[in-house]
């Protein structure tokens, strides 16, 4: 089987935007397009479970808009993808463009990181304070964002890392930078059409040594080493290896170990998808991040193809003016460049 | 002329106070103070207790009894291993930092590897390293490798600067220095490219641009640039350690002004309260501490670190000058 770098290229897209769709946190976000209404109700159901000690728990509904709103579809993870290819096809400089967004932060639903960067940004900060004086410089959504930087510069790594460091060092630092840095690499390695295995290495070489996620990726793949069964991996990967803790489980090193410990193992696509969606804490990013590793190596042909269709549209669900802009068009200009 | 043993008095009890006046207004903003108690000028509560912030201190505080001053960061992680990570009950009202660091220790993570979390730039360490400015007084290079030594236990990166910049300040402060010198001091020994100084910094700049002003002018104007309002928690170490660090130039090394101040910026109350009771306890020494507030310089009842229970901050002030002979 022989895909090609297209098909590849639009595998990190649908995969990206299908993989995020699957999860619960896509359909959370989405409340965000639904009636301003939807949101309070959800607050008052909650509360109102919580009191009357009820286990039924308010799901994210559409009631009187359309259902489909609902439905899978991409959401906030592809719309930051959007974002960044936007700016990177558009040659547009990194700080600029972020410069530009946050001055409309305040329209803007995003993770508390990147809030607090924009924050930064305002307040006339530049990189690398603007991301590092940040309590979540560690946010894995600057793992989503190299997925588009790799679709773009996969050909030159130097390039490539320097893309990447101007990035993520406005909004994120240290390990936060590391691990974009790694699922950058492991992409672009993929792309060129090099196996898993060699693609992973070259992921582990950007975490320094005794860096936090350099202890945390290689703790978990060690530790399911011996594992050829996903549920058997889940299991020793979500008991022995993710922190149960902190209030907001958006660790980089986090999803990178999980990323990096199933991947080597995966027989297929779906496997891989599948191991996303079974840690319940990495639901934001993780499922939406192995869609597109998946699409990267195994390119389009796993995927539904309704969830394939070149019209399908973000809606603006973080980044309001990306509305309406179609996967279709994404694919097709990152195709372009290559 | 105030002697070292009633500055390492000064400083030990004078974090006790701190946390316990801050303590009940830990979480509340500088607002909600204003709202509910005018201004904080006494414990709002009838009996004042400190937390977790005394309690760590005195861990810290044990460690140098233990080991001395050739401590390493070993050393400390044993003594957590032995002291810490044997409780078996909650540890009620711990930082994410600590908990994260013990369920590393736990795992077999040793230093600087347990003190890599989501968490790890937390005040945590700033809390309770008094006591190494106690022991390593006036000699900045031995304070702050004590204190990495112990930092890399429970943080990295701005929880350590941080921490260091507390405990050069007791350090300094210890040494006979006044408030203004002992603020440059506690930011000689940390990267200016750092979180923690570019707060420094800006508190710097307003404590005395303002200094004339009237309290609450200052107080909103320093939790609008170093607050990070849009973030849920306030245990932020940059932020917390430069509003204890404002309090205390503000202060002018007057022990309650001092803490009235910082008691009265809310956020993390407890924690700058007893930051800045520790620095201006030494600069003040024991005598400067109000009859009053002495009632919470007692001994502390283990409420969230087991260990500590029957341990006295005064005690431990009077022990610690003998590791520093």
């Amino acid at each position: 089987m022989t895909v090609t770098l297209e098909d590849r290229i639009a595998g990190i897209v649908y995969g990206l935007a299908f993989g995020e769709g699957t999860a619960l946190p896509s359909a959370t976000h989405r409340l965000s397009i639904l009636a301003p209404k939807r949101v309070l109700r959800m607050k008052s159901l909650g509360e109102f479970a919580d009191n009357q000690k009820q286990t039924t728990r308010p799901f994210p509904y559409t009631h009187a808009q359309a259902s489909h709103m609902l439905d899978p579809s991409p959401s906030d993870d592809t719309e930051w993808f959007a974002f960044v290819a936007d700016y990177l096809l558009s040659s547009q400089d990194s700080l600029v463009a972020w410069r530009h967004l946050a001055e409309q932060s305040s329209d803007i639903q995003a993770r508390t990181g990147t809030k607090i960067a924009f924050r930064n940004l305002l307040e006339g900060k530049n990189p690398p304070a603007s991301g590092h004086d940040n309590p979540h410089y560690f946010d894995d959504i600057a793992m989503i964002r190299a997925l588009a930087i790799a679709a773009v510069y996969s050909r030159d790594n130097d390039l490539l890392t320097n893309k990447v460091l101007a990035d993520t060092s406005i909004t994120h630092s240290e390990d936060g930078v590391f691990c974009a840095l790694a699922v950058a690499h492991l992409i672009a390695s993929l792309l060129r059409g090099e196996s898993i295995s060699q693609a992973s290495e070259v992921a582990l070489q950007q975490t320094p040594k005794n860096s936090w996620s350099h202890t945390v990726v290689h703790s978990m793949i060690n530790r399911s080493a011996g594992t050829t069964d996903l549920l058997a991996r889940y299991t020793i990967l979500e008991t022995s290896e993710i922190e149960n803790i902190y209030a907001y489980p958006v660790s980089a090193p986090e999803t990178l170990g999980l990323l990096l410990a199933h991947l080597r193992h995966c027989e297929d696509a779906k496997e891989l998808l599948f191991s996303g969606l079974l840690h319940k804490r990495k639901l934001d990013s993780l499922p939406a991040l192995m869609g597109a590793v998946a699409g990267a190596h195994f390119g389009t042909s796993w995927i539904p193809s309704e969830h394939k269709s070149a019209t399908i549209q973000l809606d603006g669900v973080s980044i309001p003016k990306l509305k309406g802009m179609t996967l279709g068009s994404l694919v097709a200009r990152l195709s372009k460049g290559i | 002329m105030i002697s070292i043993l009633e500055r390492a008095q000064g400083a030990m009890a004078g974090l006790a106070v701190g946390d316990a006046l801050g303590r009940p207004v830990e979480g509340m903003s500088a607002e909600q103070i204003r709202n509910t108690y005018g201004s904080v000028s006494n414990f709002v509560n009838m009996t004042p207790s400190g937390s977790d912030d005394t309690e760590y201190a005195l861990l810290t505080g044990s460690a140098l009894l233990k080991y001395g001053k050739a401590i390493t960061s070993e050393d400390f992680a044993d003594f957590w291993l032995e002291k810490v990570c044997s409780q078996t009950d909650s540890f009620v009202g711990a930082g994410f930092s600590e908990m994260s660091a013990i369920a590393n220790l736990r795992k077999g993570l040793r230093p600087p590897q347990s003190g890599q979390h989501n968490h790890a730039w937390s005040d945590g360490l700033a809390m309770r390293v008094a006591p190494i400015g106690v022991i390593a007084r006036g000699n900045f290079n031995l304070t702050r490798s004590i204190t990495t030594a112990d930092g890399m236990v429970s943080h990295s990166g701005e929880g350590i600067h941080s921490g260091v910049v507390i405990a050069i300040a007791v350090s300094s402060a210890m040494s006979g220095r006044d408030s203004e010198r002992v603020f440059r001091d506690s930011i000689s020994m940390i990267p200016v490219d750092s979180w923690t100084y570019r707060s420094m910094l800006a508190v710097q700049e307003i404590v005395n641009a303002h200094k004339f002003k009237p309290v609450r002018e200052i107080v909103d104007c320093l939790l609008e640039k170093v607050a990070v309002t849009d973030y849920f928690y306030a245990d932020l170490a940059p932020e917390a350690v430069s509003l204890a660090m404002a309090s205390v130039l503000y202060g002018e090394g007057d022990f309650a002004r001092t803490l009235l101040f910082a008691v009265n910026l809310g956020r993390d109350a407890d924690t700058i309260a007893a930051m800045a009771g520790a620095v201006a306890g030494a600069l003040a020494g024991y005598s400067a501490i109000p009859d009053s507030w002495k009632g919470a310089v007692t001994t502390v009842g283990g409420t969230c670190l087991q260990f500590a229970k029957g341990l006295n901050p005064y005690e431990m002030a009077e022990k610690l000058m003998k590791v520093a002979l």
